[in-house]
């Protein structure tokens, strides 16, 4: 009888990962074309990227860069690490990724790992929590692994590279956009992450930077919703019926400012402006459809490609670290045809 | 109504208590936050507090079932983003009518349910592994069907089932009760619902009565699965979208509620109007909160203490 059941469980697990292989490797190559495509598009903006310079003298195929993704799931990061495979497949650089799925321990281990295999050149490091990792980026950096940090900087300076995502300046940005439309003064909401991350406080940073500067602006509301579409229309819902007029809702990500600008787009509510932050595809066809007014994008495909240029960089040339800053664009009816794909 | 296999306590007002204590914590509720706002206790206000429950209820009557059974289901979440991308997939074609979209949706609920079910029953595994290697696995699908995107640019006729109304009154919400009213018939009046409990109260006792308890333990997850996927299709025609961060989290909203409306923990005993007013309770928590402004930070304390509250007044799921 156990027999038959522990068979009956590898015959199960041998096709489920026949399955998954297969449907992997559709999407794999599904993305990859689509990154591609979005590089070549990329490659005029302000490239100082000198790998194919460096690389009639070197050959990259000696070279193992792996990336040290924090979540796969989440789009952005999704975008990053499609952007980064298809730049190592350019350049012909061994490409690989470890995805921590939102846990720092895990992250942890999996970095230990890289640094004993020996053979890792560069690790791309999308870190969960600074506290508990730093002495294993530093492990890695004293091995002699180049670490570069994929879109959030750490505080302290161990000896990484980075590319930024600079969420105060980001959060800046955003409002002051809301503030331009509103002619300076207004009754505005503001929907949060979760409470507590890197992200949440330093986008908010952003907007109070902004908001101390204009006193004719009453925030009404502030509220986190989690970044989710769901629990931003419920928190839109409750308060339309507080009755308070609001002139903006500026959203700390674009799945919240989609799900308050299809509640408001619901009420008839059109003229209330709405902001996201991120770029993500939905938002864009939002921004097209005119339910949601603009959203900041920083460049994922842009982002992992210099990445892999910086780690490309160090690990030829060393020298002192390189931080370079994703640049943000607002997106907004005017310009969202060249993000629509 | 309440279907308990229990012995009941003795003395008529503990009694009271225990079988409507959620009831009496729930009016409470309502009468303090409207003592605090005036904006409460209106139609639109209530309209919208039961369109916003409506998707988690449905899934809390799967989660009761299979509670009350002796068991738990921790990927109803995983099921409900799997079955809204397959729907939003589905809907990008304009061919295919919107009612076999609902009814694919449905199918893959059936299809994941009965996987929990099968690993749950015929391999023997404990449910709260059992359903978290599951959850998973269905993420790991949704991911990759996705390709960790939302999948939007569903046709009109699909989001109005999430978006639309009838007599005023959202379509989620008319779902909700036309699922309380097939669930409760199954649970209330078909010997299946004292077969949940059976099995949830003495496992062995309920073998030896000649309970299938593997059919029965399968037929529960399956049950479970469906519910999920029915909320997959109207969630994602009222997000616009489906994806595959969908509901995370899912499972602890639907157990909250169960609990909240009196389901025992360790099985033998629920009720599926506790489970509607547990889950109504979590709404109304978070919409008074809202409505009264108060900081995101001391909402999670309060929300807590209610919580406690509630379960305090329910006799059954104090420990003993």
């Amino acid at each position: 009888m156990k027999k038959k059941t522990l068979a009956m469980i590898l015959a199960i697990a041998l096709i489920l990962t026949a399955m998954l292989c297969g449907c992997k490797t559709g999407a794999t190559t599904e993305t990859q074309e689509e990154t591609t495509a979005a590089a070549s598009s990329e490659t005029q903006t302000e490239q100082t990227a000198t790998p194919e310079a460096i690389g009639e003298t070197v050959d990259y195929s000696q070279y193992r860069i792996v990336c040290a993704a924090p979540y796969m799931s989440a789009e952005f990061a999704a975008a990053q690490v499609a952007a980064m495979e298809a730049r190592c497949e350019e350049l012909g650089i061994n490409f690989g990724v470890v995805d921590a799925d939102y846990s720092a321990e895990v992250q942890t281990n999996q970095m230990e790992q890289l640094i004993a295999e020996g053979d890792v050149d560069a690790i791309i490091c999308g870190y969960l929590d600074e506290a508990m990792e730093i002495d294993t980026i530093k492990a890695a950096i004293d091995a002699g692994i180049v670490v570069v940090m994929m879109g959030t900087d750490l505080a302290e300076d161990v000896g990484q590279d980075a590319t930024c995502m600079p969420n105060v300046e980001g959060g800046k940005i955003q409002m002051q956009t809301v503030l331009d439309q509103l002619g300076g003064k207004g009754n505005i909401a503001i929907m949060l992450g979760p409470l507590g991350q890197t992200p949440t406080v330093d986008r908010r940073a952003g907007y109070e930077e902004v908001l101390s500067q204009n006193p004719d602006v009453t925030v009404a509301f502030e509220q986190t919703a989690n970044w989710g579409r769901e629990e931003a229309m419920a928190l839109m819902e409750n308060w339309l019926q507080t009755g308070e007029q609001l002139d903006a809702v500026v959203c700390e990500n674009d799945e919240m400012a989609i799900g308050a600008a299809n509640v408001l787009q619901d009420a008839g509510l059109t003229d209330v402006v709405v902001a996201g932050l991120d770029g993500i595809s939905d938002a864009y066809s939002a921004v097209k459809d005119g339910v949601l007014t603009f959203t900041l994008a920083s460049d994922a495909t842009l982002s992992g490609q210099w990445c892999v240029d910086i780690a490309v960089e160090k690990i030829v040339n060393g020298g002192e670290p390189i931080k370079r800053d994703i640049p943000w664009t607002v997106v907004n009816a005017d310009n969202v045809d060249g993000y629509l794909k | 109504m309440k279907n308990t296999l229990l012995i009941k306590s003795k003395g008529k007002a503990s009694s009271l208590l225990s079988d409507y204590g959620v009831f009496v914590s729930f009016a409470l509720l309502c009468i303090v936050i409207s003592m605090m706002t005036d904006k409460f206790f209106t139609v639109a206000n209530f309209t919208n507090i039961f369109r916003q429950v409506s998707f988690n209820t449905i899934i809390a009557f799967g989660m009761s079932l299979v509670i009350a059974s002796g068991g738990i289901d921790l990927s109803v979440g995983a099921v409900v983003s799997l079955s809204g991308i397959a729907c939003a997939y589905m809907s990008q074609n304009p061919d295919i009518p919107t009612g076999a979209i609902v009814l694919a949706g449905c199918a893959v609920g059936i299809a994941l349910g009965m996987v929990n079910g099968f690993v749950v029953s015929v391999l023997n595994l404990q449910p709260f592994i059992a359903t978290m290697a599951t959850t998973n696995i269905f993420r790991g699908i949704a991911l990759i069907l996705s390709g960790g995107k939302s999948v939007s640019g569903l046709s009109k006729v699909y989001k109005a089932i999430g978006a639309g109304k009838l007599i005023g009154i959202p379509l989620p919400v008319l779902f909700m009760l036309a699922t309380l009213l097939v669930v409760g018939f199954v649970f209330y009046f078909t010997p299946f619902g004292r077969y949940v409990l059976a099995i949830g109260g003495n496992r062995m006792a309920a073998k030896f009565s000649g309970v299938k308890v593997k059919k029965i333990t399968f037929l529960i997850y399956t049950l479970c699965g469906l519910l999920c996927g029915f909320t997959g299709v109207i969630l994602t025609a009222r997000l616009g979208a489906g994806s595959p961060t969908m509901s995370d989290g899912a499972e602890l909203d639907a157990i909250a509620a169960a609990a909240i409306g009196g389901t025992n923990m360790s099985g033998g005993a629920t009720s599926m109007f506790g489970t509607i007013v547990g889950a109504l309770m979590l709404g109304i928590i978070s919409n008074g909160m809202d409505l009264v402004n108060i900081s995101p930070y001391y909402q999670k304390i309060v929300k807590g203490i209610i919580i406690i509250v509630a379960v305090l007044t329910d006799t059954k799921n104090r420990s003993r």
